[in-house]
């Protein structure tokens, strides 16, 4: 490899180990705890880049529904003021917590709307997490290792065997050359 | 016109080797690549809550506004990370023009350089030109790549290049003052502590509320873009005006160098 080559590789290879390093990272909590009245709903907007981690509880006991949305879906919702024709990623009725993961169809902005079921006034507290490492960041990270460290390794051993085959050739010849022979004898 | 092209060129590979060589290029690569991806993360944790009442109609325009407002932040969050992660370049722009100037000065590899047959300016240039690519390169790929991951949207290009462009003049100027440092100082620390000083100050005390607005946008070019298209108080008459001003500040800054340059005994 000429040497810019081997520069490109070893900066790959850095790339590759700070996108592994920053999908490790953990951040990104979001929640929210809301005292509701019967009707009124919360909606909480929020990006996710992966499956994401809910968690939903009443401190007071109550029941309560909780609905998860798409950009598209949440939009549709606020425009017609009501969840009638949308379609939910998840819809949990009459709950009085809840814990899982939700699976993300693809990176972009959901909702999760929450609102009391009964006819009292409910707290509940809704906390939403990223999952950890984050896949796109770890697969592309670790191919850029891969293809840089495979491609530096093969270059390294070509080296090698074309060092062993010079010093190979060199004793070869060395040894085939009469002056050498008399000197050696 | 070849021959000036591959002499450039062959200076420019000197100046790759011997100032950027392994492992510095890979640590600004890295490091830039990691805090773009830390604030890029921190922008796209963020979320919007929003109270629904059984009495109101839900489609008010406070509440879509506020969704689209969430929605459509990729300009807002690139701004974010841009100015995060400029905050490193102002450092680093520093170091960098001081390694490559006032510590080829010092070891005398500036010496070796000016045995080519290329004026001093067009050496000045080469050099100025490999600190803005290592550092403006680097973060602007890096902060679009951060926010294209971590704050999904719907972006559109003119506020991207806009953005761009108010960064890439703010390493420029950083670099100026920079380089008129070290060629006046001839020396790698005090030039350095010059430019770091004179970078960090403009970025630091443009962001004060009681510095004056106006040299403010001249002296940080990116936030007066990030002003801009906010569309709060920045015009843009007066956006054009603080970029011509950073523009002709940063050039003069440049000629001086070189005439100091120029005169200079190596």
């Amino acid at each position: 490899l000429v040497a810019s080559d081997e520069r490109i590789l070893r900066i790959t290879v850095a790339i590759g180990i700070t996108l592994i390093l920053a999908s490790l990272l953990g951040s990104g909590r979001f929640g929210f705890y809301y005292s509701l009245d019967p009707g009124a709903y919360t909606l909480s907007v929020f990006r996710a880049t992966g499956d994401i981690y809910v968690t939903a509880s009443s401190p007071t006991n109550q029941s309560f529904s909780l609905y998860v949305l798409d950009s598209d879906n949440a939009l549709m919702a606020l425009q017609d003021s009501s969840l009638e024709g949308t379609v939910q990623l998840v819809a949990l009725e009459n709950i009085t917590q809840y814990s899982g993961t939700v699976s993300i169809p693809s990176t972009g902005v959901y909702a999760v709307l929450v609102t009391p079921s009964g006819n009292d006034t409910a707290t509940i507290d809704v906390n939403i997490s990223r999952l950890y490492p984050v896949p796109s960041l770890l697969v592309l990270g670790s191919i850029l290792v891969a293809i840089g460290l495979t491609a530096m390794g093969m270059s390294h051993l070509a080296q090698r065997k074309q060092e062993t085959k010079n010093v190979l050739e060199t004793e070869r010849t060395s040894s085939t050359t009469p002056g050498t022979e008399s000197q050696r004898g | 016109m070849s021959r000036r092209r591959g002499l450039l060129q062959a200076i420019m590979g000197i100046e790759l080797d011997c100032v950027y060589r392994s492992p510095i290029c890979e640590t600004i690569v890295a490091v830039i690549l990691f805090v773009s991806l830390v604030i890029a993360i921190s922008q796209g944790s963020a979320g919007v809550i929003m109270d629904l009442s059984s009495q109101v109609p839900w489609n008010t325009i406070e509440i879509i506004n506020r969704y689209y407002g969430f929605v459509d932040r990729f300009a807002p969050a690139y701004a974010a990370v841009l100015l995060g992660t400029a905050s490193i370049d102002v450092l680093l722009v520093p170091v960098l023009t001081g390694l490559s100037v006032a510590r080829a000065l010092e070891d005398g590899t500036l010496r070796t350089l000016l045995t080519y047959p290329a004026s001093r300016s067009s050496v000045l240039s080469i050099k100025l030109g490999a600190v803005l690519l290592m550092t403006g390169v680097p973060t602007t790929i890096a902060s679009l790549f951060a926010v294209y991951i971590f704050v999904p949207s719907a972006w559109s290009l003119i506020p991207l290049l806009l953005l761009t462009f108010g960064f890439w003049l703010l390493i420029l100027l950083v670099s100026s003052v920079a380089l008129l440092c070290c060629v006046l100082s001839r020396r790698f620390l005090v030039g350095t502590a010059g430019g770091i000083i004179a970078g960090y100050g403009i970025f630091t005390a443009t962001a004060v509320p009681e510095f004056p607005q106006t040299l403010g946008y001249v002296l940080n070019p990116l936030m007066a873009v990030t002003e801009f298209l906010s569309g709060e108080t920045l015009m843009t008459q007066s956006l054009c005006t603080a970029v011509i001003l950073t523009v002709v500040m940063s050039i003069a800054l440049f000629i001086l160098s070189t005439v100091v340059f120029g005169r200079m005994e190596v």
